[in-house]
């Protein structure tokens, strides 16, 4: 292999993952806009997709397809538990405070997954199989990758569509905005954080499920994905739609070039060195606008 | 609202309080205690090493114990935690009915408690990897000072990479390239593989490192494809075992694939799937013992505890069982011989010589608190859902 | 130096001062004194932690390296290069302070999860090093062999002794923090938590202070971590990753933010509490998920200060009802 093909590797290996790291971001993001807060459950989220799946197609022999959308939805339920329980009662709302409750939650959620399921990483089989696709210019790729791809694509444009043309998606919107005005204007703002939580659940598991069949999963395997996501958000300007996707891009790749052309030993801290720069230098993210201070 | 949380904070905090002071002593059995990383990052690897263990002793108590007297474990967890596995030792010294100690797990909680192992001179006999654990001194300043309390079961690392080479050199493999895991035991093995390799005709044109946790290395193996290699060898123990077999696989690479002497193991096909197919690496007998020639003295006792292992367990028992079954069975024979006393049964273990156990014939000595060689250790093919017996 | 404590604090310090000085009748088990060790540990980082959470208002996740950094630091001095003890923790606490000004300078600069996601990164690469500048460190085996501390002929070489100095430390950085807290410095810190802004307007060069009191949570905490290196002899990566960092915050809240006594609670029950709980066995990761959600949902405030305030609410509860305020004329 010449060297711009294994260039060609190292972009479809960044690109791969960077979606993940997306479709993660925007849970992040979702959760940042209905609450203000960081929810490091989401990382539970990414773990429990994935198991769901393992368990459904793997022990129960259910259906592929529709295993995704139980796990996708069981997911999503547990996300609106933590909402409807914990969070909304805790006494305080102050964003510290609702940051390590989900941190806890997200202990007692892995401790039960540990429970589950035990310790061994298993895998899940490929949606499509696993036989190699030659690309052009030199960089080879399996089925599953198209599907990380495809899905991330469309889960974007859904989204999109979502926020942009449907009456919920425009009233989570303006409960990002300003909570009060959108409760005058007839929202139910308790709705509006529940949903929020739930889609959270759903993208955590989304991205659990489709990279699942390429590294594994096991109880512990959103922690690394799940920080990385949100440092994606972050570099992408926490917050921001576009942002998160471009965050994604950016950090999936410069990890993968990091790890072939300079050193795999330092391909961690060399990501989180370039984000610490990029925040020192703007200090919203790329695509962030001013954020009022919350905490 | 507020008087019934706060009871609730009460009963929930009393109740953890109430559990702690639930416990009970007696007198009568003799007690070994179990430090393993029953949580935390090494989770998976210290909970089959507590199985393999707990088997072994439970095998001894069936037949009436010693002398008469069962065998208690006194389990501890190090939540793959240094800190944490200081204070589960202390904690294990506090009973001062506690004859001898099995495990750790990691290296890394092996090398904390070893000092202190040694300043309370109680008998342990570990199941990590690392090398270091016997070889390096207890004080920097003189060489000599080797731990005379603490031993090891899994044979050398650096006897396993020895396997690897010396299969690859009697194969006409004499290109490698060498993929291993950034942290304790990958570099463990890079340090091996650039001296055992050497020894053997077999060169090193290629390293590449990942992180254990990573999720594709398709970047790293496709600079060593590009080397031109005729080997490749993965070092780590993990999902990666996996994940690298299925990316040499994507990349069509043709070169063959080795792995560490963990990866015999269940778990590994979990992981694999159909691209752990024709992946090779060295292993303790205990994986394939109806594959042994009848003269093999290990076979029987491989055969009989794996049959336990499966009815117990409902699972095939990995290569990493072996050594805790070992590290059991040789600290129990010990007891059998000089009855429940630290010092008598650190001497009877150092003593042991021609002891038949699942991972080898172990002959302890003050020189070598390990005693398994590179004749103990066999080459493997992962094939069809199993493991094929190569030499 | 002024000492700006008062009546109160005084007779807090002075019970202390004894409890330290008469435990160790009442323990008789190494395994006791090694738990109320690596409690006395925890809660000198705790302690300068909570100087930056609780009063200056902001957010580290990455305070494992600070506490690493300062075993690093003494360690390899003592082991690699001969270094002295008592200097090599000096030196430690310098650099520590220089590398955490470095990074404070423009992370503060950075407001709400920007800043959180700098300090988790800064801690991330920390730990990295740790792990790969296998020259100086040790690597991902760790290093080892590090001695015990010494004043002249003593030598702290058990866990009794090991007791003594580190809970006198404990007591010294508690007594700073106090005085600190007391002065000039300590109310701006408090009007900078307030309001950022209406402390800028005040004259108050908020910047500045927030980035002298990361440093000086930096050096608490590295005075802990070299403790931690002369005691336990052995320093590896694996204690200093980013669990130790969401620790050391969770023991600030749990203990009550901005609570100085609430430092030492926190550091204490949730050290104790982890290992209590080894009792439910492998349960425990979920027991203590669960014990901290509920302190965190239903005491925000804090343990301590939790309880404090219900009894205080209570008291005045009582008090409506009787009518008595009624009767003070």
């Amino acid at each position: 292999m010449d060297f711009t093909q294994q260039i060609a590797q190292y972009i479809i290996t960044g690109l791969t993952i960077g979606a993940i790291y997306a479709i993660v971001a925007m849970g992040f993001n979702i959760i940042h806009n209905a609450t203000g807060i960081v929810n490091f459950a989401q990382c539970e989220f990414i773990s429990l997709g994935g198991m769901f799946m393992y368990s459904l197609v793997v022990l129960f022999k259910v259906n592929l397809v529709i295993s995704f959308f139980i796990s996708m939805a069981g997911v999503a339920l547990i996300g609106a538990l933590i909402e409807i329980g914990p969070i909304r009662h805790a006494r305080s709302k102050e964003t510290i405070i609702l940051i390590f409750l989900t941190i806890g939650l997200s202990e007692i959620i892995r401790g039960a997954a540990q429970e589950v399921w035990g310790t061994d990483n298993v895998g899940v089989p490929s949606f499509s199989g696993e036989n190699p696709i030659h690309l052009l210019g030199g960089a080879t790729i399996v089925p599953q990758h198209i599907w990380v791809f495809g899905i991330t694509v469309l889960v974007m444009l859904m989204l999109r569509y979502f926020f942009k043309n449907t009456l919920m998606g425009k009233a989570m919107r303006a409960t990002a905005v300003d909570r009060r005005a959108a409760a005058l204007a007839g929202i139910c703002v308790n709705r509006m954080i529940l949903l929020s939580f739930a889609f959270s659940g759903a993208l955590g598991a989304v991205a659990g499920m489709i990279i699942a069949p390429i590294s594994t999963t096991s109880y512990d395997t959103g922690i690394m994905l799940g920080l990385k996501g949100f440092a994606a958000a972050i570099l992408g300007g926490y917050g921001n739609f576009v942002g998160a996707i471009l965050g994604g891009i950016v950090l999936g790749i410069l990890e993968s070039l990091g790890a072939g052309l300079i050193s795999s030993q330092y391909k961690d801290a060399i990501a989180f060195f370039v984000l610490l720069m990029v925040l020192f230098l703007k200090p919203t993210g790329i695509m962030g606008y001013g954020e009022s201070e919350r905490i | 609202m507020k008087k019934r949380s706060l009871i609730i904070v009460a009963v929930a905090l009393t109740m953890s309080f109430m559990l702690g002071s639930s416990l009970c002593y007696s007198a009568e059995p003799i007690k070994i205690a179990g430090i393993f990383a029953l949580t935390g990052r090494a989770a998976h690897i210290g909970t089959s090493q507590r199985d393999a263990v707990l088997l072994a002793i439970d095998e001894v108590n069936q037949l009436g114990g010693i002398n008469g007297r069962m065998l208690e474990m006194v389990m501890e967890d190090t939540e793959s935690n240094p800190t944490k596995a200081v204070i589960a030792l202390k904690k294990v010294l506090e009973a001062q009915d506690v004859v001898a100690i099995i495990g750790p797990t990691l290296t890394g909680t092996a090398m904390a408690m070893r000092g202190f192992i040694e300043k309370e001179k109680i008998p342990t006999f570990m199941h990590s990897g690392g090398d270091v654990i016997l070889f390096a001194p207890l004080d920097k300043k003189d060489p000599k000072s080797l731990p005379k309390w603490t031993f090891k079961s899994p044979y050398k690392a650096a006897d396993a990479m020895g396997k690897i080479c010396q299969y690859m050199s009697k194969h006409g493999i004499k290109k490698v390239g060498f993929i291993y895991s950034n942290e304790g035991f990958g570099k463990d093995g890079l340090r091996n593989v650039m001296v055992q390799a050497p020894k053997y005709g077999v060169e090193i044109v290629a390293q590449e490192a990942f992180q254990p946790k990573d999720v594709d290395m398709t970047a790293q193996l496709t600079r060593i494809n590009a080397k031109g290699v005729d080997g490749i060898i993965a070092w780590t123990v993990g999902p990666a075992m996996g994940i690298i077999a299925k990316n040499v696989k994507q990349l069509g690479i043709k070169a063959p694939l080795f792995e560490c002497h963990g990866s015999g193991d269940p778990i590994f096909w979990k992981v694999a799937g159909e691209a752990g197919e024709g992946v090779m690496m060295p292993s303790t007998k205990i994986v394939v013992g109806d594959q042994l020639p009848d003269s093999d003295i290990q076979k029987k006792k491989i055969i009989n505890y794996v049959k336990a292992y499966r009815k117990k367990f409902n699972r095939e028992p990995g290569t990493m069982v072996a050594y805790g079954a070992d590290a059991a069975f040789i600290v129990v024979n010990a007891i059998k011989k000089v009855g429940p006393d630290r010092a008598k049964i650190r001497d009877a273990i150092e003593n042991t010589k021609g002891y038949v156990g699942l991972s080898g014939i172990y002959n302890i000595s003050a020189k070598d608190h390990n005693g398994l060689s590179m004749e103990d250790i066999v080459m493997i093919k992962a094939t069809k859902g199993g493991w094929k017996l190569l030499e | 130096m002024d000492v700006f404590l008062k009546h109160k604090d005084i007779l807090g310090f002075a019970a202390l001062a004894i409890i330290i000085a008469i435990l160790p009748v009442f323990v008789e088990s190494k395994y006791y004194f090694i738990v109320l060790n690596v409690i006395g540990l925890n809660t000198i980082v705790v302690v300068g932690l909570n100087l930056l959470i609780g009063f200056a208002g902001q957010i580290s996740l990455g305070h494992a390296a600070f506490y690493g950094l300062g075993a690093y630091f003494s360690g390899i001095l003592t082991v690699n290069y001969g270094f002295p003890l008592w200097p090599a923790m000096l030196v430690g606490m310098l650099g520590t302070g220089m590398i955490a000004y470095l990074i404070g300078y423009p992370s503060l600069k950075l407001r709400g999860h920007y800043l959180v996601m700098a300090t988790l990164g800064f801690g991330i690469i920390v730990n990295i090093l740790m792990g790969e500048l296998e020259q100086f460190t040790g690597g991902h085996d760790g290093l080892m062999g590090i001695p015990q501390l010494a004043i002249g002929g003593l030598t702290f070489d058990n866990d009794l002794k090991n007791f003594y100095l580190i809970w006198s430390f404990v007591f010294f950085s508690m007594v700073a923090a106090r005085n600190l807290l007391n002065s000039r410095v300590g109310r701006a810190l408090r009007a900078i938590h307030g309001s950022e802004t209406a402390a800028n307007s005040l004259g108050i060069n908020t910047a500045d202070y927030k980035v002298k009191v990361f440093v000086l949570s930096a050096m608490f905490a590295s005075i802990s971590g070299s403790l931690y290196a002369h005691y336990i002899t052995f320093i590896s990566p694996s204690s200093y990753d980013f669990y130790y960092s969401i620790q050391v915050v969770t023991m600030v809240i749990v203990g009550g933010m901005g609570s100085l006594w609430g430092s030492l609670f926190g550091a204490g029950i949730l050290t104790f509490i982890s290992e209590a709980l080894h009792v439910a066995k492998q349960y425990h990761i979920i027991a203590y998920g669960i014990f901290l959600c509920l302190v965190l949902v239903f005491l925000p405030e804090g343990i301590l200060v939790g309880f404090y305030n219900f009894f205080l609410k209570r008291k005045a509860r009582k008090l409506i009802k009787s009518g008595e305020h009624l009767k003070i004329s």
